[in-house]
């Protein structure tokens, strides 16, 4: 296209929209810079469904108005719709381009308090003062049509060849946060110690554009304090050398909490050296810090009703929509050492996804909250 | 423009529809959308369309003071009024009137006003929006840079009717600085000429942060003696 | 460019330079090679603006007044998890898992965290809207929700005043006393019951009003309550996940099964649906409900034609080696051979000196090598000559017809996968099959599980680490508790008395022993608690349920019964009360017309099966008085006259009842006040004690005689109250008799247990303590809980069984009537009618119990509403669509629910899991009401060795499982 002559003024106008484009790089790079980065890994072949993370989550940080609908840990029925419903359809993130150089964001949906569902308010005293005749226990006002956890335990596939398995998510306090690039108000960052993610409550005007832009939609919008709200990954245990509740609550062990860098943590290992743990989505462009080891599934039966141990039950199309190309060699590397400790060999693999010890799972967040004489007014 | 001298209180000037507010020869002030490029967000940026950007293209702005307060009244036409944040994706709707806060003696000394003041050229911004129920007085340095006081001496009343919105500003013509080594406000004083300009968010076109419609210059503001 | 401003696309072309030049400075985020930032948070242009101040919100709230030690005193199984509780500003604000449990084994995984989601909202579960805070008494009719808030003296007077009517009118007997699983530490437990038993009333076994009998394993091992601790699940290399669901129900242990897989183990799980605990499996294999015994038949028969049972196992361990007469079908007995001849005394034929061989009674030792197969003959006492055959032999002919093809058939698993299942469990170093209470629950369960059994038997998988099935297992590590207790009863005033009970009961247990030089320990145990539970009034529900509160009439239903069933239900039930089977506990009797029903922490409302039709119908307009003591409104409650409000599991100070599951007693402490004018219940006992004796000498009224002519006196009834005056009191007694018993550590007292949280027991075994001697097992620190380890290891001690034997072969008449002498496979009978589908059902994840089903918090992790599943197709075609109310009925009753349609299930089959609360659906009719609760006739056989009840054993077990139903869109 040919161009035409451009004026004095146009040319400086130009030049300085160049220099404030540099600046807005400049200062998104600073808020997005850490010197560690902590991370987890999720083992969903150890994963029940239980919700305890999203309990324990929920009773620590998110128990009071405005966040009373947030379940800033969930935990879902793949395949399924999610929280918030559909919300692999919303968009965001980032098109990665030019060799994995150039994060180009995409336009994401912002979605609704329905797709999330509410904190349903319940009507006891109607029933305590009521009778079977006049009414029942349900929600107040609105009848739900989605919740958190609505389709649980449903699925895909055909009986006898169904199949499911459980996906506790967090905010995934990516390395390149789509939230933070896209908050006008630079109230998003990345703590510099250890790579936290974190909405800056007191600079944040509730304006959303980290909730379009996450293509997690793991960011809620506290409507009473006109907040944006995420997980923080329990910062004030971590700092404190605890592991974030969700981790150290999980009585299913599927957690593990590390520095990503640490290559004697489970952390490392699992992610870097035996890279049997994936990001969920990695075509969302924003390196996450959360992985994943995908799940394996009885094989499934023939028309016959015989079982086809060639057969996975789990299309592996699917695991790679989740986990991306790598997913198939992941699991095939995880049957193989579990192979091996069939036959009474050893795996160092194993050895770390059984987690005899613990509190090995949190090195070095392991410390116990009782050992703290953290009491009000008392910080120690 | 003209901030005219009167006598009346606060109380009788707050009102949106104080009959004496009309017989104020006003301006018209047109607005325009802000630059994309000057969104600080990549994100904005790169999802949003300027054309789409700024849906309120004109204010009808009247001044007045009585010597120890000065009033804007703003009236423009919106067709939907967004008052509560009752979802996710509603927007309230929003005006502010922005100056610098440094007295400007020429070219160099003017804060850049699309691209909210820089630095060591902050600008003030008076702020209304719908859902909140007091005025915030805020500040700049560039753009992403807004922060906040928690002290405010501004006042604004507004009213949305039949498809319009009248909102009044007042404020001290003088206020005290929290911190005077990096004022926050803007000192006016009788018979001054101060610099303008105006904002407005149609919450409607999802209007919040930068994405808004503004008036692209600074206007002269006097407070007539 | 245009001034007017620019779209991205506009800028990208008005720039002219090319795409990628534009992007490069306009979108990128290069991934900058050396990042050499400083320390400081803010980017440039955000100099002088604090970043990290706001970052103190946050760490304020992680802050807490108070940590106190809690559990949840609940019958989840195993429970016991510790955990730490956070108060703030005089509140309970959350609760984590104490987390602190000490390696056992380090080559294995060690048991932290134990909890679960219901566990760590019960800080929310306090304050939620149905919480209650204060007395209420009924001033409408019942059920019609008008109520009145009453003070703790008006109510206690009331209910005593009321007691003593009843026990004028009709005898102690009617006033019932239904105690649940739903509240209460072992000591407030305890503290509860007592002035109930000291005044006669009937109480109705708790295991038996639940359902939670293992009728299998019990006809087969002669108890149930053995089980190992969850840490041995580590262990073994194949484990069988069937009629249990442990992702839903074992959330703190189930870390043992996944790590076992890792660790090698092969896990699979048959049920009739893709379970929530089949997606973890290497393999599931499906079978139609309730029809698993075919199965496992079939897998027997493979075993025994492949040669691949283990011959001395079960000639050792099992009666299978026992001569069985080929005219009679009963066990060759010494009474045959002899004059005065002992009904227990058995058989073996030793093919070597060609003779019959007495079993020895004492010992599994054997005497010779038996014969397991072959026909022989065999003299009797009265000169006739008989034919005998080992019982291996007839269960051979049994197994027959069970070829994985015709098996397949009756079941519906392809049968090359149940060959391959065989020998799977063949290979096997050990097999764990993790049975919960679900197989216990269908009509036809006892034979599931006597297969189950027998699938052991021949592969000698069990008594050994990494091996087993395991049933229900309480009270078997604090027995202080219980010689506590007696020192209450005894009303002694000074403590440790509990020591010289113990004395006591040990001469107890040597006289009984006296009886029968043979006879075990543990079987004396279980005689002694026999003739103490009749002493308690402790009674199965079976004949209150049956001649008062409308069961006879749905029991009586032939076509809801196996058509093998010859006679009438009636006709079998007055055989067995004629026989004096249920001698002293066939009460209250049928002219005894039920006064008083005391609920404690349940809700028999929604537990009983159709309990909404059956009770309400039928006992509720007889009663003249229904108190219900809870902490949260229940439907039952709803229905009743007086409520007390009990305090929650943080607001007193208790353990709960512990078990080999989970071998830690573990302490809840009071960590904050009980809400309003609730009050824990060894309070409410104390309170209702004093106003009980007031009453009675106000009334002059306090001398009585029960049907059994034992005497009471009301006098000085409260006397017991003074024992122990404080919770802390009661328990430090509690924990010193333990560990006098040498069942807890030296050292462990009350104080240590604030400290820690929970003890390990040292060692389970009491010799009073039936349930403690079941497990039969030495407890090492280093080692999990293995039990029967005495009847299969050096001390070949025999099974509290009639034979002694884990028994296959049960030849009492009623069973041979059945032709269930040896395990068959039976179809399900059509209980409900002939619906089209069928309702099975299993626990929640949401509640333990009805605990927790109507928290606000766990309504929010589901869809707030009960829910049932159903198969997409199977919907399709009655025009079903996901989320749809529908209307579920059957010849009983019928329910609306929604559902959910999920591949999982199969298309003929609908799942609800329970417990929902009745007043969670319209007409407050749950899924509960179509259960018509029926039991299988055979359970009330008796009058046969260990065929007899005794406190949780050898209960009838209402079926609840693979009933019929239609659905049709509501």
């Amino acid at each position: 296209m040919a161009e035409k002559a451009k004026t004095a003024e146009e040319i400086a106008k130009e030049k300085r929209q160049k220099e404030l484009a540099k600046e807005l790089q400049a200062t998104k790079e600073r808020l997005r810079y850490s010197k560690r980065q902590i991370a987890s890994v999720v083992d969903l072949n150890k994963c029940i469904g239980c919700q305890t993370c999203s309990i324990a989550c929920k009773t620590l940080w998110t128990d009071d108005e405005g966040r009373d609908y947030m379940w800033w840990n969930t935990v879902n029925t793949q395949p399924g719709s999610g929280t918030p419903k559909d919300w692999e359809k919303m968009g965001g993130g980032y098109k990665v381009r030019f060799e994995g150089k150039v994060r180009e964001p995409i336009k994401g949906k912002l979605p609704t308090r329905d797709e999330f569902g509410e904190a349903w308010k319940f009507n006891y005293e109607e029933v305590h003062k009521g009778s079977s005749q006049t009414t029942y226990l349900k929600p107040i006002g609105k009848e739900p049509e989605w919740g958190m956890n609505w389709d649980e335990d449903q699925g895909g596939g055909v009986f006898p060849n169904a199949f499911y398995f459980y996906l506790p998510r967090i905010c995934n306090h990516c390395t390149y946060p789509t939230c933070l690039d896209a908050c006008p108000r630079n109230a998003i960052y990345k703590r510099q110690e250890d790579g936290i993610v974190v909405v800056d409550e007191k600079r944040c005007k509730g304006y959303r554009f980290c909730i379009e832009a996450c293509p997690y939609k793991k960011i809620y919008f506290n409507r009473k304090d006109v907040l944006g709200q995420k997980c923080i990954f329990c910062y004030p245990r971590i700092e404190k050398g605890v592991a974030p509740a969700c981790a150290r609550q999980c009585p299913a062990r599927v957690r593990w909490v590390g520095w990503l860098d640490d290559v004697q943590g489970p952390v490392h290992k699992l992610v870097k050296k035996w890279k049997v743990a994936l990001p969920l989505h990695p075509e969302y462009g924003t390196e996450p810090n959360v992985f994943y080891v995908p799940p394996l599934a009885p094989p499934r039966l023939d028309t016959t009703g015989k079982i086809d141990i060639l057969k996975p039950r789990i299309p592996l199309r699917y695991l790679e929509y989740l986990f991306g190309p790598e997913a198939g060699k992941a699991l095939t590397t995880l049957k193989a050492e579990m192979a091996k400790r069939r036959n009474g060999q050893p795996s160092e693999l194993t050895e770390i996804l059984i987690a005899k010890d613990w509190k090995g799972m949190f090195k070095p967040f392991d410390k116990d909250p009782l050992s703290l004489t953290w009491t009000r007014g008392k910080k120690g | 423009m003209i901030a005219e001298k009167v006598n009346y209180s606060k109380d009788v000037l707050l009102d949106p529809n104080c009959p004496h507010w009309v017989k104020f020869k006003g301006e018209k002030m047109k607005l325009s959308a802000t630059p994309l490029a000057n969104q600080p967000s990549e994100y904005i940026k790169a999802t949003r369309d300027e054309k789409k950007v700024g849906k309120v293209k004109e204010v009808m702005v009247r001044a007045a003071h009585n010597g120890k307060e000065v009033f804007f009244h703003m009236e423009w036409l919106d067709a939907e009024k967004n008052l509560e944040i009752t979802a996710n994706d509603v927007f309230p709707d929003g005006a502010s009137i922005l100056f610098p806060i440094k007295p400007v003696t020429g070219k160099e000394t003017e804060p850049p006003i699309d691209e909210m003041g820089k630095k060591d050229l902050p600008v003030n911004a008076w702020q209304w929006r719908s859902d909140l129920k007091e005025a915030q007085n805020t500040w700049a340095e560039g753009l992403g840079t807004t922060s906040w006081s928690e002290k405010c001496s501004i006042t604004a009343r507004s009213q949305w009717k039949d498809g319009v919105w009248k909102l009044v500003f007042a404020r001290p013509l003088t206020v005290k600085e929290n911190n005077p080594k990096k004022p926050e406000s803007v000192q006016l004083a009788v018979g001054k000429t101060v610099k303008t300009g105006i904002s407005i968010w149609e919450g409607s076109n999802g209007e919040r942060a930068g994405l808004k419609a503004f008036s692209k210059e600074w206007k002269d503001l006097t407070l007539a003696k | 460019m245009s001034s007017k401003g620019f779209t991205r696309r506009e800028f990208l072309r008005g720039t002219g330079v090319s795409i990628a030049a534009l992007s490069l400075s306009r979108l990128t985020f290069l991934t900058s090679g050396g990042r050499a930032y400083g320390a400081e948070a803010g980017p440039e242009v955000m100099k002088g603006y604090e970043y990290r101040e706001w970052e103190e919100i946050y760490r304020e709230k992680w802050q807490w007044d108070k940590i106190t030690k809690g559990t949840h005193l609940v019958d989840c199984y195993p429970g016991s998890c510790s955990w730490n509780v956070y108060a703030k500003d005089g509140v309970v604000w959350r609760e984590e898992q104490a987390a602190n449990y000490p390696v056992v084994d380090p080559r294995a995984p060690d048991w932290n965290p134990r909890g679960c989601q219901k566990g760590c909202s019960y800080s929310n579960q306090m304050y939620n809207p149905e919480r209650l805070k204060y007395p209420i008494r009924r001033v409408g009719n019942r059920g019609e929700g008008k109520w009145k808030r009453i003070s703790w003296d008006e109510a206690l007077t009331e209910i005593a005043d009321k007691a003593l009517d009843a026990i004028k009118e009709a005898g102690p007997e009617s006033i019932i006393y239904e105690p649940g699983p739903g509240q209460g530490g072992y000591i407030h437990w305890i503290g509860y019951h007592l002035p109930w038993m000291l005044l006669g009333a009937t109480n109705l076994d708790l295991d038996a009003t639940i359902g939670d009998f293992n009728r299998g394993v019990y006809e087969s091992f002669g108890k149930f309550q053995f089980m190992d601790s969850v840490d041995g699940w580590f262990w073994g290399d194949l484990h069988i996940i069937w009629h249990m669901n442990p992702v839903y129900t074992r959330i703190p242990s189930y870390h043992f099964i996944s790590e076992a897989r890792y660790n090698g183990a092969t896990v699979v799980t048959v049920a009739p649906d893709y379970s929530p605990s089949a997606i973890h499996a290497d393999e599931w294999i499906p079978v139609n409900y309730g029809s698993d015994a075919a199965l496992c038949l079939a897998v027997a028969k493979i075993l025994v034609d492949e040669k691949l049972y283990k011959a001395d196992f079960i000639k050792e361990q099992t009666d299978l080696a026992f001569l069985v007469r080929k005219d009679t079908k009963r066990f060759l007995r010494e009474s045959d051979l002899k004059k005065d001849g002992k009904e227990d005394q058995f058989y073996f034929f030793d093919a070597k000196a060609n003779s019959i061989v007495k079993a020895p009674r004492g010992t599994l030792k054997l005497p010779c090598d038996p014969a397991l197969e072959g026909e022989y003959r065999v003299k009797l006492g009265d000169g006739k000559e008989v034919t005998v055959e080992p019982a291996f032999g007839l269960l051979k002919r049994t197994l027959a017809v069970y070829t994985p093809e015709a098996a397949s058939g009756m079941c519906g698993t392809n049968p090359d996968t149940i060959r391959r299942f065989a020998r799977m469990i063949a290979k096997a170093k050990g097999v764990q099959l993790l049975l919960g209470w679900d197989a216990c629950k269908y009509y036809h369960g006892d034979l599931i599980e006597r297969a189950m059994c027998l699938v052991l038997a021949l592969t000698g998988n069990w008594g050994k680490k990494g091996a087993g099935i395991r049933g229900w297992c309480t009270e078997a590590m604090f027995t202080g508790v219980l010689t506590a207790m007696s020192s209450i009863l005894s009303r002694q005033t000074t403590f440790s008395e509990s020591a010289r009970f113990t004395a006591r009961g040990m001469l107890t247990l040597a006289k009984i022993r006296a009886e029968d030089p043979d006879m075990t320990e543990e079987v004396a145990a279980i005689t002694m608690m026999k003739r103490m539970g009749r002493r308690m009034g402790w009674v199965p529900p079976t004949f209150y349920w049956y001649f008062h509160a409308g069961f006879k009439e749905t029991w009586n239903n032939r076509a809801w019964h196996d058509p093998s069933m010859k006679r009438t239900f009636d006709e079998y039930i007055h055989e067995g009360i004629k026989k004096g089977w249920y001698e002293g506990i066939d009460r209250p009797a049928p002219d005894q017309i039920p006064q008083i029903y005391i609920i404690y922490a349940t809700s028999p409302l929604r537990k009983t099966r159709g309990g909404m039709k059956h009770l309400l119908n039928n006992i509720w307009p007889k009663f003249k008085l229904i108190v219900d003591c809870n902490t949260r409104l229940s439907t039952t409650s709803l229905y009743s006259d007086i409520v007390l409000p009990a305090a929650g599991f943080y607001e007193k100070t208790d353990t709960r009842f512990p078990t080999p599951h989970v071998p830690f007693l573990t302490l809840t402490d009071k960590a904050v006040e009980p809400p309003g004018e609730a009050k824990d219940e060894f309070e409410i006992s104390r309170l209702l004690a004093k106003k009980i004796e007031e009453r009675a000498l106000a009334k002059g009224f306090t001398k009585y005689k029960n049907r059994a002519g034992r005497e009471y006196d009301l006098t000085n009834f409260s006397a017991y109250t003074e024992v122990f005056k404080t919770d802390d009191e009661f328990m430090e007694e509690a924990l010193k008799g333990s560990v006098d018993l040498g069942e807890l550590p030296k050292g462990t007292d009350l104080k240590k247990m604030r400290e820690v949280g929970f003890v390990r027991q040292s060692q389970p075994r009491a010799h009073l303590n039936p349930f403690s001697l079941g497990l039969a097992t030495d407890t090492r620190p280093d080692e999990p809980i293995v039990p029967l380890v005495w009847h299969v290891g050096d001390k070949k001690i025999p099974y509290p069984t009639l034979t002694g034997r884990v028994q296959f072969y049960i030849d009492h008449e009623w069973f041979i009537e059945a032709g269930e002498e040896l395990p068959v496979h039976k179809d399900n009978p059509k209980i409900g009618g002939n619906g089209q589908f069928r309702l099975t059902s299993g626990h929640l994840r949401w509640s333990v119990h009805s605990i927790w089903v109507t928290n606000e918090l766990m309504l929010r992790l589901h869809q707030g509403r009960p829910f049932m599943f159903m198969n997409p197709e199977a919907a399709k075609q009655k025009g079903i669509k996901d989320g749809d109310l529908v209307r579920v009925f059957n010849d009983f009753e019928s329910f609306n629910i929604n559902v959910k349609l999920t591949p999982s299930v199969r298309p003929d089959q609908v799942i609800c899991y329970h417990a929902w609360e009745p007043y969670q659906h319209k007409g407050w009719k749950s899924y509960d009401i179509a259960l018509p609760g029926m039991i299988k006739w055979l359970d009330i056989a008796g009058g046969y060795g260990h065929l007899n009840f005794w406190v949780f054993n050898w209960c009838t077990n209402p079926v609840d499982r693979g009933i019929a139903v239609d659905v049709v869109k509501a």
